[in-house]
């Protein structure tokens, strides 16, 4: 019941953004990406930010295990793609209801 | 000749830019556009007076050290792997600032640059962003006549 509240309120007042694993190249430092997700989300920037990417300094998102299926909860410094601009994922916080996963709310800065 | 301290910058930038590995180079931002790395953040960081001649009238001529932040910026997927990242990009920034014709120039002979230090910053819980900055010291004669109106 509470995901599905809050799948609708996503697919009503949300919007799609992706999220992304990336790999490190031990010799080099090279990122690459890996796993992405492409999921609802409801995104919400707090806090001084401009308008070109890694300046946005706090954005607050919430996602759902709908959304997150078997690609599971974002772990720190995962990314998440906002409207074309990159930002890093700096709080996870899982909420749990009775045992299970009801929502993620994210906090992502960059 | 320009202003020495704008020249000196600038160049700093592209020097790190070209740094190899290097993914971007951005100057007095917090971060690299699109989350790029290994990237480089150079801040402009202090002018301070070093020496004066004696008797020679104030601010007419002086030395002057500038420190600019060189920040490296790197990913890495545990501490140890993220340290030798550091301890490489580190490495290849120094050696080609200190070994660049145009900076040399800049600086002159009777200036000169100096690395200073390198400090890595504590890194927070289960991140995997780390950055290590180098402070790298430009000497350089300062004369009056070099600022524009």
């Amino acid at each position: 019941m509470m995901i599905a509240r809050l799948d609708a309120a996503l697919a009503q007042t949300g919007q799609t953004v992706t999220l992304q694993r990336t790999s490190v190249d031990s010799a080099s430092g090279a990122v690459t990406t890996g796993e992405t997700l492409v999921c609802p989300a409801m995104v919400r920037a707090s806090g001084p930010q401009d308008l070109e990417a890694g300046e946005v300094l706090s954005i607050r998102i919430i996602v759902s295990p709908t959304g997150l299926g078997s690609w599971g909860i974002p772990s720190r410094d995962d990314r998440i793609v906002i409207d074309g601009d990159e930002s890093n994922l700096e709080q996870i916080v899982p909420i749990y209801w009775e045992g299970r996963l009801v929502r993620v709310n994210l906090l992502a800065r960059g | 000749m320009a202003d020495p301290r704008e020249a000196i910058l600038s160049r700093l930038l592209v020097v790190c830019a070209a740094v190899s590995g290097i993914q971007a180079a951005v100057r007095n931002r917090l971060d690299a556009a699109a989350l790029r790395r290994p990237a480089v953040i150079v801040h402009d960081g202090s002018e301070q007076l070093l020496d004066a001649p004696q008797g020679e009238r104030r601010s007419r001529l002086q030395r002057m050290e500038l420190t600019p932040g060189i920040t490296v910026v790197i990913r890495g997927d545990d501490g140890a792997e993220a340290g030798a990242l550091m301890t490489l990009y580190r490495s290849r920034v120094v050696s080609a600032v200190l070994n660049d014709a145009e900076l040399q120039g800049l600086v002159g002979t009777n200036g000169g640059i100096r690395y200073e230090s390198g400090t890595v910053a504590l890194p927070d819980a289960e991140a995997r962003e780390y950055r290590i900055t180098v402070e790298l010291v430009f000497t350089y004669p300062f004369y009056l006549s070099d600022l524009g109106a």
